[in-house]
């Protein structure tokens, strides 16, 4: 259960993200291109050339289609300006934008999709070597489906903004030599045309955001909804033998409606704030169109320059509506970004030396001196624990749930490190061991063995070339998992699936200890590794592993009677401390408590013999003779 | 304990491994086109076709906005710039105030029929949600039992949410996108047949084009989309697997692994976007196709065709009102079978049948329940049969046990005689009165089951219990935990009655769920309680606390307890023993150990296990 977080623990992070401001998203936008620019900065630039190069075309196709008329159209259909231009020339002309223009998207959004591509991978694989560093304490404080969230929506959100960036920054040049066109023509128009735009884009960029800030929550009462809805089928069976099927109705009705409600929230910002910058832009030419015929009867624009304007403004209506969606992609990049970081930032690993381990045969001598620790303050699960084990010796923790048992052995394993105190293995500190070193040593296997979509050969081997066929077949044999082999079509080639789905609970614990025994390792720490194995399985496995040449020392957190009757000691532990040990016998003859706890069994069935009345009803046993 | 449970497998997921005799989702409605889909989803949502009239009306007034800027265009070059009396200031004012006066009038019309649009999207999918999810808690266990979790969340969150954003956005588009195209070309023939054929003609291949290559992308898509969800694999498990990746100090071998993974990711999809890049910026050259085409065209045959110069110069305009559209339509295409499929999967959960409510209810006689099960018979198609022909009577009152090795039907007993799982063939009766014959309201009331792995809510220990009968007030729930004997259990709790038990009660251990659960189907006061013991390991103590709050309970009521643990058994009225599907032994525990058969091996190999050797 190396995975969840145990009782009492509040650690878990849990709170959402809060409202964004805005001039913290600004700031944080700008830091987070510049993050993934630095990485990709061909990628980046070239994008940028590509979607400057594609504004350009704009202007110039709009300025091309003003010279047609004034130059091919006009001199044909209303015999006025000087002609001299042929219909192949232009059409040449025509051609040729229209193939730079394509020449720009392809490089524009080309390259912004190695961009966006090219940092979500480096992120993702950043993060996921990073989360392969920190300690495992502060790994079991977050959900693994938060951490899961992160490697893998978030990354991809925080680069999102990269995909429309390069179009939106190219509409900024666009906009600027549109008005410099129109300037040309005339200064009024010019003006106008100026103030259009502005307006178009403050409203695209104030509309988006707060579009985002309702989308935010929609995107929640989505998150909630799935949530409600998993926890119900989950239960599905607890929901109908209960009758409570109206009842979970009511529950996912109430938050399918928030979601509804927030929906039609959105859609009517959104709608609203579309239907602006649709019309905005539609008025603003009708203006500049009537105003340039208005301007025209003074001779100051031609008609030619005319349909250059109305051809332009045409074009711009939608690179102007990408930099509202900018803002969009911003706000959710940054959000995804922030959740990344908080990853990212943790410093929270553990410390090494250069020491090497000893390797050869025999079990390692083990040492606990002053243990405290305690998942968060208040809650002390060990508290101040000394214990001395000697090598190549059978141990069993027990105690009652809740006592530190686990704790205790994933300190020994030095899966995380103490508060206080410290482990040492043939009187070594384990925190001065090179990286790896403790592994080599010690093998750990948890009551839900983690299996890799993998071979049963791969599971074990888990890709250490050190691990030789003889090895390999040794470890099957001590931890019984040749029977399972025997009845599989493709032996130890056999595809285990995502998360061992094809193996049974105790299948999979088998394969666990096999994979730690292929080792060899000198100390093995079994958290309740065995509870879903069969008793008299269980006991040929911890004889094999006792007779073999291995030697290794053993420390097994227990809680069926028939584990704690193979350890050679018994260590007993009650909140957090070692109240007792010695052999089993020993420990019940001397501590009312302990044998309060591992005799439960015969002292209930010892009550009931002597309490009266028992409860055969002799009436209702007579009906079925 | 169980003697084996070495291949026991957690609750309902036993189910999940079996084939259905009672179906799966989605193998009982037909394949129906989206148009069709939305039709059958507007009878289970009466919302969808709300005002339908009215939003369409409007969306086809504001496409007609599209148009006003080309026509003003045309009318102020040819009436004003090159018109016969030049151009007047004035007249092109009124010109322009017109058009404005339209272009507004149809930006409103468009911003309703968009708004009314999502509001009727949000509504109608809701009901449908509602419906969906009501319908998923009432079709056999089975069909939902052997859906995956996901898959099964996904029916009313993603699927539906497909559906929403298809109507939303491809709803919207093809209106306007279908209205525009028929006005834009209607306008073009007015001004010039010929021009308009032609650009028709290149639009028409441009479309075909399009549509070609959306669908080569698309095949791209689907074949990429599973390498990438490979790649996300890898990256799950290695984050998942973090404690056993530390433990084996593999950390290098885990990073090399995702690193190649992500780099082959990063190779398919960016060469595939480099295609759609590519694909899509050819609209650039039909477009310019188009334009050659108007001026060349327009221009060599305007002494036939009479075409004006402002005609000429809006249908320029026209040509790029003509390439979005074009490019949208075949886009929602392509969208519309992704909506479809996800439309599909969400009516397939509407057309599995449900459990029937009897036409006829009857109620079973008042007080503890008698069972009679007569040549009761179970089987999954394809497999082998799990009860067979079983044959039983249990008086009212009665405490029983249920023992057998994993496999041999007890767990499917049960659950058959609480018509958790149907159709048996053979009859049960509970109370004088056939089971099926019980309203379901009545029978969950009370018969109560208590599954191994019990659900609980991420809530209070209060709340938890409360969900079996949410009358309970605090103090009935303390009073049930006193009766119990677990009173002293609850006070371990940090927070008592008040703690939170965690996401699927992942703060307690299965013990402790076990212990929630017994109280919450003891606040029911149940006529037959049937209770399948958990198979975990769990510390002595609490596995003692356990049986005996078992043992409380099932005190003068009628119990069935599928038991792994034997000393259930020992204090039963009667033990009845299952092997491959069949009821072997019937008898008191002394009475069985006595026989020396099946039972008397089962219960032998329990007390090694329970004993200390």
């Amino acid at each position: 259960m190396s995975s969840t977080s145990p009782r009492g623990d509040d650690a878990a992070d849990t709170a959402e993200d809060p409202a964004t401001p805005v001039h913290g998203v600004v700031r944080e936008t700008f830091a987070l291109v510049a993050r993934h620019a630095s990485g990709q900065r061909a990628a980046a630039v070239l994008s940028i050339v590509g979607a400057v190069s594609f504004a350009a075309t704009i202007v110039v196709a709009a300025g091309l289609i003003g010279w047609v008329t004034d130059r091919l159209i006009l001199p044909a259909l209303a015999d006025t300006g000087e002609s001299g231009v042929t219909i192949g020339y232009a059409a040449l002309l025509i051609g040729a934008v229209a193939v730079w223009k394509s020449a720009s998207i392809v490089l524009r959004r080309g390259a912004a999709a190695w961009w966006q591509l090219r940092s979500e991978q480096r992120l993702r694989r950043d993060i996921v070597a990073h989360q392969l560093g920190l300690s495992l304490r502060w790994y079991a404080s977050r959900g693994v489906g938060d951490l899961l969230s992160v490697s893998g929506n978030d990354t991809k959100q925080s680069t999102g903004l990269l995909a429309p960036l390069p179009f939106a920054l190219g509409s900024i040049f666009l906009l600027a030599g549109s008005m410099g066109l129109v300037l040309s023509i005339d200064v009024l128009l010019g003006l106008l045309a100026g103030a259009v735009m502005v307006f178009i884009v403050a409203v695209d960029t104030t509309g988006s955001w707060f579009a985002f800030q309702h989308m935010e929550r929609v995107q929640r009462d989505l998150g909630r909804l799935s949530t409600v809805a998993h926890e119900s089928f989950d239960g599905a069976l607890t929901v109908r033998a209960l009758g409570r099927e109206a009842e979970e109705s009511d529950r996912f009705g109430a938050t399918s409606a928030s979601l509804r409600d927030g929906i039609v929230r959105l859609g009517r910002s959104w709608t609203a704030f579309r239907a602006v910058t649709d019309l905005g832009p539609t008025l603003g030419t009708i203006g500049i169109l009537t105003l340039a015929t208005v301007r025209a009867t003074r001779g100051a624009v031609e008609p030619g320059q005319i349909v250059t304007i109305a051809y332009l403004m045409s074009l711009l209506v939608v690179p102007t509506r990408l930099i509202g969606y900018l803002v969009w992609d911003a706000a959710r990049s940054v959000a995804g970004w922030r959740r990344v970081r908080r990853v990212l930032e943790v410093t929270d690993r553990l410390d090494h030396g250069d020491r090497m381990g000893g390797t050869g045969p025999g079990g390692a001598a083990v040492r606990a001196e002053g243990l405290w620790f305690a998942y968060s303050p208040g809650t002390t699960v060990l508290d101040g624990v000394d214990l001395e084990m000697a090598a190549g010796r059978t141990y069993a923790l027990v105690g009652p749930t809740g006592s530190g048992k686990s704790t205790l052995a994933r300190l020994l394993a030095r899966l995380w490190d103490a508060d206080r105190g410290r482990v040492l293995l043939d009187d070594v500190d384990v925190r001065s061991f090179a990286p790896g070193a403790v592994a080599a040593q010690v093998a750990y296997v948890p009551q839900e063995a983690f299996i890799f979509d993998d071979t049963i050969r791969g599971n074990i081997t888990l890709g250490d070339p050190a691990i030789d066929e003889a090895a390999l077949q040794r470890a099957v044999r001590l931890a019984r998992l040749d029977d399972v082999i025997d009845g599989l079509p493709a032996g130890l080639d056999t595809q285990v699936g995502e998360r061992g789905t094809t193996l049974s609970g105790g299948q999979q614990q088998r394969l666990g200890l096999a994979r730690a025994l292929a080792r060899h390792p000198r100390l093995m720490v079994l958290d309740d590794a065995t509870s879903a194995i069969d008793a008299e399985v269980e006991a040929e496995i911890l004889a094999g592993l006792r007779a073999s040449d291995l030697g290794a020392t053993v420390v097994m957190v227990a809680s069926r009677a028939s584990t704690i009757s193979l350890a050679d000691e018994v260590i007993h532990l009650q909140q957090g401390r070692i109240v007792g040990r010695g052999p089993h016998d020993e420990l019940v003859a001397h501590s009312a408590d302990y044998a309060a706890l591992v005799e439960a069994y015969a002292r209930d069935a010892a009550e009931r013999a002597a309490a009266p009345g028992r409860t055969r009803s002799d009436a209702a046993h007579e009906v079925q003779r | 304990m169980t003697s084996s449970p070495d291949t026991e497998q957690a609750g309902d997921s036993t189910d999940v491994e079996q084939v259905g005799a009672e179906g799966r989702l989605g193998s009982h409605g037909p394949r129906r086109s989206l148009v069709a889909g939305l039709r059958q989803a507007a009878t289970y949502a009466p919302s969808l076709r709300q005002g339908l009239a009215t939003t369409l009306t409007l969306a086809v007034v504001g496409a007609l906005g599209a148009l006003v800027v080309p026509v003003l265009l045309q009318r102020l070059l040819d009436d004003e710039l090159l018109g016969p009396a030049g151009p007047d200031a004035a007249a092109a004012g009124r010109l322009g105030a017109l058009a404005a006066v339209v272009a507004t009038a149809a930006g409103i019309a468009s911003w309703r029929a968009m708004y009314r649009l999502v509001r009727t999207a949000a509504s109608g999918l809701h009901e449908l949600r509602m419906q969906v999810f009501a319908h998923l808690h009432a079709v056999p266990t089975l069909a939902v039992a052997r859906e995956r979790r996901g898959a099964l969340v996904a029916r009313v969150t993603a699927d539906i949410e497909t559906v929403t954003q298809f109507i939303e956005w491809g709803g919207i588009g093809v209106l306007t996108g279908a209205t525009q195209l028929t006005v834009v070309a209607v306008l073009m023939v007015t001004f010039d047949p010929v021009l308009a054929a032609v650009v028709l003609a290149i639009a028409a291949v441009y479309a075909l084009s399009l549509l070609t290559a959306q669908r080569l992308l698309a095949r791209r898509y689907d074949r990429i989309r599973t390498r990438v969800a490979s790649s996300l694999a890898v990256v799950g498990e290695t984050i998942s697997g973090l404690p056993t990746i530390r433990a084996y100090g593999i950390e290098s071998r885990a990073a090399d692994r995702v690193g190649t993974a992500l780099e082959t990711q990063f190779r398919v999809e960016s060469r595939t976007r480099l295609l759609g890049a590519t694909l899509f910026s050819t609209s650039e050259l039909f477009a310019a196709l188009m334009t050659i085409s108007v001026v060349g065209i327009g221009i060599t045959t305007a002494d036939t065709t009479g075409v004006t110069a402002g005609q000429l110069a809006a249908f320029l305009l026209l040509v790029t009102l003509f390439v979005a559209p074009v490019q949208l339509m075949v886009e929602i295409i392509d969208q519309a079978q992704a909506a479809a499929a996800g439309l599909r999967r969400v009516l397939d959960v509407l057309d599995t049948p449900r459990v029937d409510e009897p036409a006829d209810p009857r109620s079973p006689a008042p007080g503890p329940l008698a069972l009679a099960v007569r040549d009761l018979r179970y089987a999954y198609p394809q497999g082998p049969a799990v009860l067979r022909s079983i044959d039983v009577e249990i008086p009212a009152g009665q405490r029983v046990a249920i023992v057998g090795r994993t496999g041999s039907g007890k767990s499917t007993f049960v659950k058959v005689v609480t018509r958790l799982q149907q159709p048996p063939a053979g009859t049960v009766e509970i109370g004088g009165v056939p089971l099926e014959a019980v309203a379901t309201r009545e029978l969950r009331r009370r018969v109560t089951f208590v599954p191994q792995d019990p659900f609980l809510l991420d809530a209070t220990i209060f709340e938890n219990v409360r969900y079996g009968d949410p009358t309970a007030d605090d103090a009935r729930i303390l009073a049930a935990f006193e009766e119990l004997d677990l009173s002293d259990w609850l006070a371990t709790l940090p927070d008592g009655a008040t703690t939170r038990t965690g996401e699927r009660g992942s703060r307690l251990s299965a013990g402790e769920r076990q212990l929630v659960a017994l109280t919450r189907a003891w606040i029911v006061r149940p006529d037959l309680l049937v209770l399948d013991e958990a198979t975990s390991a769990v510390d002595p103590e609490l596995d003692v606390r356990l049986r005996r709050a078992v043992e409380r309970m099932t005190a003068g009521r009628t119990s069935l307890t599928v038991a792994h643990r034997l000393s259930t058994a020992e204090v039963a009225d009667r033990v009845l023993v299952f092997a491959d599907g069949l009821l072997v032994e019937d008898g008191h525990h002394d009475d069985l150990l006595r026989r020396g058969g099946t039972y008397a091996r089962l219960h032998a190999s329990w007390t090694v296990d329970a004993t200390i050797g």
